[in-house]
């Protein structure tokens, strides 16, 4: 599964630390998330895309879509 | 040891640190008591094997216990590196890669006993180890299998 978190953050111009403060992570989380070697759970990626404003499926998305 | 107890509780944090920091000081209490066993060792066969066993088991419970006692009391007084401290105990990440890293330790510990039973058997003046080691796989199984179902049940 794919994720657009990093160009989120930098069209914000939020810090990977402001994003895992904001959705009670660590950086390390984001960073893995951000580097595809990691796959969000239902709730994280939930918080991620509120903290957007965005829906699930417009952060988060297969690789084949 | 006693640091990461109660990390998949939903009590709160500060909650946990309390029960923790009483814990370190029960911990360190019981490491000293140990220590001071090794004073009591004069019928043991081998008092020196034993002694350093004793103290070195006891001493490290005892280092171990303060540790945690001291670092729950400075979680305790300073908000912000609680809320560090509990952010690295219940990000997702983290929990996945101790559960996984626990479930290959245990295998590699029940590997290494094993072979340790092989290699001991070979030597026939070892058959008092080899036949321990048995029994200490034995139990370390039936330990694990109901450790394993208990957690299920509880999870």
């Amino acid at each position: 599964m794919q994720n657009c978190i990093q160009e989120l953050r930098r069209a914000h111009r939020i810090t990977q630390e402001e994003l895992a403060d904001a959705v009670d992570v660590t950086r390390q989380t984001i960073i893995s998330l951000e580097n595809g070697r990691y796959n969000a759970s239902l709730l994280l990626a939930h918080k991620i895309a509120r903290y957007f404003g965005l829906t699930i499926e417009q952060v988060f998305y297969f690789e084949e879509d | 040891m006693s640091a990461n107890l109660f990390c998949f509780s939903r009590l709160p944090f500060r909650t946990k640190a309390k029960i923790r920091l009483w814990l370190g000081v029960g911990i360190a209490m019981v490491g000293l008591c140990v220590a001071l066993l090794s004073f009591r060792l004069g019928e043991w066969p081998e008092p020196s094997f034993m002694t350093g066993f004793y103290v070195g088991t006891g001493g490290g419970l005892l280092g171990s216990g303060i540790v945690t006692a001291v670092r729950m009391g400075i979680y305790l007084r300073d908000a912000e590196r609680a809320r560090k401290a509990e952010l690295e105990e219940m990000d997702e990440r983290n929990r996945f890669i101790q559960m996984r890293s626990a479930q290959a330790a245990i295998w590699v510990l029940v590997g290494a006993v094993y072979l340790a039973i092989v290699v001991t058997s070979l030597s026939p003046a070892l058959f008092l180890a080899t036949v321990t080691l048995i029994w200490v796989l034995i139990g370390a199984l039936i330990l694990l299998l109901a450790s394993y179902c208990i957690c299920r049940y509880l999870y």
